[in-house]
């Protein structure tokens, strides 16, 4: 059910704040082992319903919906996880503002989802903690690192769940889930109070159940700076690759692109070639940046409680250490120059489009034999399309387009800084656009 | 300080082979992927990269 179906239920009398919370709960308990819960909060929540039934429908534009989160949002008084070992949880002494923000917009808080350790880790897969299935793609990867946040929203738990992306972390499990993701311009939305991994890339937004619900959550996240409501887009410039940036994704995922490029067209948006080859230089800057702070965020932690870290997130921090100080810098002027090149792109197109990943989510087996630099490979793969944006701390909206055989096609429109509600606008469109189902073969 | 001691040093004991194969792999990535980055087009080097400190701010 979508936010908006919630709010017009409520309203009509047909349900309440407590009975829409009742209705999470259930489904959450009903998951079993399959629960992308780390931590249940429901009683607080059943408070926070009963509250909400008080004050009436109208309270909040977020009043009495049901929601949680990706466990490194701190809440004073409540547990964190961080996808770490339990000994490494510890009890919030705050409460993040955006917590802060959704509550005062009457939003219910379920308690805390899983996620990758430390937010490391595109697979989802977690050392310390058991993986729920993809309740999507029987046997694929849940995507990660909000990997709790894709599957809680794709299990109808939640209408929307917040998560972080700091190269691909909410769009990437929205993908996987066949869910919304919407990363926004780095630095709109405050990151006090919730767990680091790489401060000029990190963000928070919402992974949902449609464009709609992820505008509605990401306008309270933003207090107002982003519309709650859809408007017609108008005509846009769409930029499509003409270059090198796509080769070896997969045959379903260029006919959706394709479907999608004439669908648009249709629409009256101008659909253009544009040389996107050269973003796949930014894969090693980001990933440099990244690494590099991440290392000098977990610098003392790692040399205390070194053995407490899991063995793929240990060996990907040990990259950090043979990060110089040079490399971190040239990396930064990387990002400079990749930030001058974009603002000449849209000098000449208002979005551009580009595949989530180059295929659908690929099945846990085909990953768990990988270790080492295999395992670092195949991360760059799944990142290829996400990195940029993150890079470049621009918007970007992940929406799935077409489903084939076997799994959601994503899509994701990237805009320039603060352009969040023109790629809403326009997701809100593709997203209505009902692709045919694709064949994989 | 050599790879071992710059990993013991980080790690806070001594490295295992996969960490430090790790930490090879990386070091040969920063060279193609950052200090010999295609982005180092002749143009924008000349810009000046000295005025392309990561804040943003001019360095001159």
């Amino acid at each position: 059910m979508t936010i908006a179906q919630m709010i017009r239920d409520r309203a009509a009398g047909r349900t309440s704040a407590v009975g829409l919370v009742e209705d999470a709960i259930a489904a959450a308990v009903a998951a079993g082992a399959a629960s992308p819960f780390s931590t249940t909060e429901f009683d607080r929540a059943r408070g926070q319903a009963a509250a909400a039934d008080a004050m009436g429908p109208g309270a909040g534009p977020l009043a009495g919906i049901p929601l949680a989160h990706k466990d490194m949002f701190e809440r004073a008084g409540a547990r964190m996880g961080r996808g770490a070992h339990p000994s490494l949880a510890y009890v919030a002494r705050h409460t993040a503002p955006v917590l802060e923000r959704l509550d005062r917009a009457g939003a219910v808080d379920l308690g805390r989802l899983q996620m990758s350790e430390f937010a490391m880790g595109p697979t989802g897969s977690n050392h310390h903690h058991p993986c729920p299935p993809n309740p999507c793609v029987p046997g694929a990867i849940i995507g990660g690192s909000s990997s709790g946040s894709g599957v809680a929203v794709a299990m109808g738990i939640v209408p929307a769940a917040l998560g972080s992306d700091t190269g691909g972390s909410i769009r990437i499990p929205a993908a996987c889930n066949g869910v919304v993701g919407f990363k926004p311009t780095h630095g709109l939305v405050p990151l006090a109070h919730v767990m680091p991994l790489s401060w000029t890339q990190d963000c928070v937004g919402p992974l949902a159940a449609s464009v709609d619900c992820a505008r509605r959550v990401l306008s309270v996240l933003t207090e107002g700076a982003t519309r709650a409501q859809p408007r017609d887009p108008g005509h846009l410039r769409i930029g499509f690759d003409a270059g090198a940036l796509l080769g070896g994704i997969s045959p379903a995922m260029t006919e959706a692109l394709r479907l999608v490029r004439h669908r648009m067209a249709t629409d009256g948006h101008a659909d253009r070639d544009v040389d996107l080859a050269w973003l796949a230089h930014l894969d090693e800057p980001a990933n440099v940046i990244a690494m590099a702070e991440a290392g000098t965020v977990h610098a003392d932690q790692l040399r205390k409680d070194c053995d407490l870290y899991g063995t793929q997130v240990r060996n990907r921090l040990a990259q950090a250490a043979a990060i110089s100080a040079q490399a971190y810098l040239r990396a930064c002027q990387l990002r400079r120059i990749a930030q001058e090149r974009i603002a000449r792109v849209f000098a000449s197109v208002d979005v551009i489009a580009l595949p989530m990943m180059p295929d659908i989510p690929p099945q846990v087996a085909e990953l768990s034999a990988l270790e080492g630099a295999s395992l670092s490979r195949m991360i760059s793969a799944v990142t290829r399309f996400s990195r940029p944006a993150s890079l470049m701390g621009l918007p970007a909206i992940s929406v799935p387009v077409a489903w084939s055989d076997a799994g959601p096609l994503s899509l994701q429109l990237i805009g320039p800084p603060g352009s969040e509600d023109m790629l809403a606008d326009l997701a809100t469109t593709v997203e209505a656009a009902r692709l045919p189902t694709l064949q994989t073969t | 300080m050599t790879t071992q001691e710059a990993l013991a040093s980080y790690l806070g004991r001594p490295p295992t082979a996969e960490e430090t194969a790790m930490f090879e792999d990386q070091r040969t990535r920063i060279e193609f992927g950052v200090i010999y980055n295609p982005l180092w087009s002749a143009q924008e080097t000349a810009t000046g990269l000295a005025a392309r400190d990561p804040s943003g701010a001019c360095a001159e």
